[in-house]
């Protein structure tokens, strides 16, 4: 142990000869990593039960009692994959969900290709999220879907149960953004003069690449030095290392972006907030956030640096509903997911949450107690 | 004629031969320059036995700027001959990469310069620590620790950079320059991928975007279809 009262040199000098360490240690990782590791992500059994271009729509059934009636379709973002929440056994929002007696249906939004590019937010919203509501309303014989979005899928939720309140009868949004007119997240602050359409011009869809790059680029410190390093302490343990091969396994698994979504997203919530305002346009339909009257739920992240609870917080107040509710959790953005501590806290309280305003509709959708085949 | 031809060609090669020679020379005393500045720091670093920043602000700022000159005036300078004949337009769009080229490359460099700014600040933050915690006689900490310290200072000095209009200037600079370079060599590829009579992206484009739009009237034709269907029962 070095002392603070010596010479910071010698502090120094420890410090190099741990770097020495660190380099021995750093040359057993190509013999580490070729071992027999187990690294599978999103494993839990599903079904694909609707595709259209590149979306599907994944089925899971409750792991035991089915508790909810009414069946709840997540919406992820269409940055990086679903497959976060279903990143281990152990660490599954999904599971958690299925053990909490929820069915659920989950969005696979694919890989855009070129011929995507023209693609809107309303195509999104209005197209594919909308054809797939109708498809579980119809499989079930329901009026009403739960709608439950992450990220920017919880944007897009917050848009269609706007747009469509007569088809969803409980809405949860988790780290969704929708207060963009803030400071407190880099990216608010980085997008204000992003001129997106010289990106969309040179680039058509937005790389995968291009965004990994740029949410390297919001922490280097932690994301590109403090978590290998950390890799490199821990290569003989197992279970850490399959665990982290997981989460580099999804975190740069980045699909493209459809170019004209991109722009959209940027231009009307990012540089003017027109959502928050109630200004936004989708085809010509105003969204008006007064026109979502079922219960709300709303998570977010104290640490979200990505997302800033300043974001996500303000649309309880905006809502015509009178059940709303923000859940502030701490955590970071992807922590809210991941972390064992969410795990614990996260899916069990939307399931509760969910048992206790679903039963009350019970009655009128006993029919629906399972999909037709 | 003939004659004419032949001196322009000569007069031609000269100035482009010229031009090598000096950005070689050129290329050649900024790496000496830099080389010995960087072996003058470390010097200095060593005899007063202190650490500090390795590159010099006033070095890096010289370097940065001898560099920039470098790409921006002597790389392009070999390309400034204004094009005419039948082939002018490749030669334009060929320049126009050049030199959207020379541009993305500058504002590369100033971006990674910045970037690097940080990196440096943070290691002289944690030696100001130890300095300080050393006078004092302050509690003892273990030597791993240091990493710690230096990924904090390291984070914080990041995102006081990232608040800054400096960095949110290079930021866009060096992402529009990077929009240009990508869209001078598309105009490249096109004329290649039209020599080999196949479609370009653009012409993909147009395609892709009367599917899309098609898509979209058939789906309003069909839903209002439905509709009056739906009124006639």
């Amino acid at each position: 142990m070095a002392g603070l009262d010596e010479s910071p040199f010698r502090l120094m000098a420890d410090f190099m000869r741990r770097s020495g360490k660190d380099l021995e240690r750093l040359m057993t990782v190509p013999a580490a990593l070729g071992r027999d590791l187990r690294a599978e992500i999103g494993e839990t059994p599903f079904e694909i039960v609707y595709e259209e271009d590149r979306i599907r729509l994944k089925h899971y059934t409750p792991l035991g009692k089915r508790r909810i009636a009414t069946p709840l379709l997540l919406v992820y973002a269409l940055i990086n994959r679903e497959t976060m929440l279903d990143l281990q056994p152990d660490r599954s929002v999904i599971r958690g969900l299925l053990e909490g007696g929820a069915e659920v249906y989950m969005i696979d939004w694919g890989t855009p290709a070129r011929k995507d590019r023209f693609l809107t937010i309303d195509d999104h919203v209005n197209g594919y999220m909308d054809r797939v509501v109708e498809f579980i309303r119809r499989r079930h014989d329901i009026p009403k879907v739960n709608l439950m979005g992450v990220c920017i899928g919880g944007t897009f939720s917050v848009m269609y149960a706007a747009l469509h309140p007569a088809k969803v009868r409980n809405l949860i949004t988790s780290v969704s953004p929708v207060q963009f007119d803030t400071d407190k997240g880099l990216l608010h602050l980085w997008m204000k003069n992003f001129n997106v359409d010289g990106l969309i011009d040179a680039c058509g869809n937005i790389p995968g690449d291009f965004l990994n790059f740029g949410f390297l680029l919001l922490n280097p410190a932690r994301l590109v030095i403090e978590k290998y390093k950390n890799f490199v302490d821990n290569i003989e343990d197992i279970p850490f290392v399959e665990n982290f091969l997981r989460m580099e396994k999804w975190i740069f698994d980045s699909p493209d972006v459809p170019a004209e979504t991109f722009r959209q997203y940027v231009k009307d919530c990012y540089q003017e907030n027109l959502l928050i305002q109630n200004r936004m346009k989708l085809n010509g339909k105003r969204i008006d956030l007064r026109r979502i009257t079922m219960p709300v739920l709303n998570f977010y992240g104290r640490y979200d640096h990505l997302v800033p609870p300043e974001a996500c917080a303000p649309l309880i107040e905006k809502i015509g509903s009178r059940d709303g509710e923000n859940v502030c959790l701490d955590t970071g953005h992807i922590g809210i997911y991941v972390s064992s501590r969410a795990q614990k806290e996260f899916a069990p309280r939307i399931t509760r949450w969910l048992s206790e305003r679903d039963g009350k509709e019970k009655a009128k959708s006993r029919k629906s107690a399972g999909p037709k085949r | 004629m003939g004659e004419k031809q032949t001196r322009a060609g000569k007069k031609k090669e000269t100035v482009t031969d010229d031009a090598a020679q000096q950005m070689m020379r050129e290329v050649g005393d900024l790496w000496s320059r830099f080389f010995q500045e960087q072996m003058a720091s470390f010097g200095q670093t060593v005899s007063s036995g202190a650490a500090r920043s390795f590159f010099t602000e006033a070095g890096k700022s010289e370097f940065r700027n001898r560099w920039q000159n470098f790409i921006r005036e002597e790389m392009a300078r070999c390309f400034q001959v204004n094009p005419i004949g039948p082939l002018r337009q490749y030669q334009e769009k060929t320049i126009h990469f050049v030199r959207a080229f020379a541009e993305w490359e500058a504002a590369c460099t100033e971006f990674c310069i910045l970037m690097n700014r940080p990196m440096e600040a943070s290691f002289l933050d944690v030696e100001e620590k130890i300095r300080r915690e050393s006078r004092t006689g302050g509690s003892k900490i273990p030597g791993k620790d240091l990493f710690s310290l230096w990924i904090d200072a390291l984070e914080r000095r990041y995102m006081d950079l990232y608040r800054s209009e400096e960095f949110m200037t290079a930021l866009g600079k060096t992402l529009n320059a990077g929009t240009s370079v990508t869209k001078a060599r598309e105009g490249l590829m096109e004329d290649v991928l039209k020599s080999l009579h196949m479609p370009t992206p653009r012409d993909m484009d147009e395609l892709y975007r009367e599917i899309h739009l098609l898509r979209k009237r058939v789906e309003t034709l069909e839903a209002q279809r439905k509709g009056s269907h739906g009124r006639t029962r």
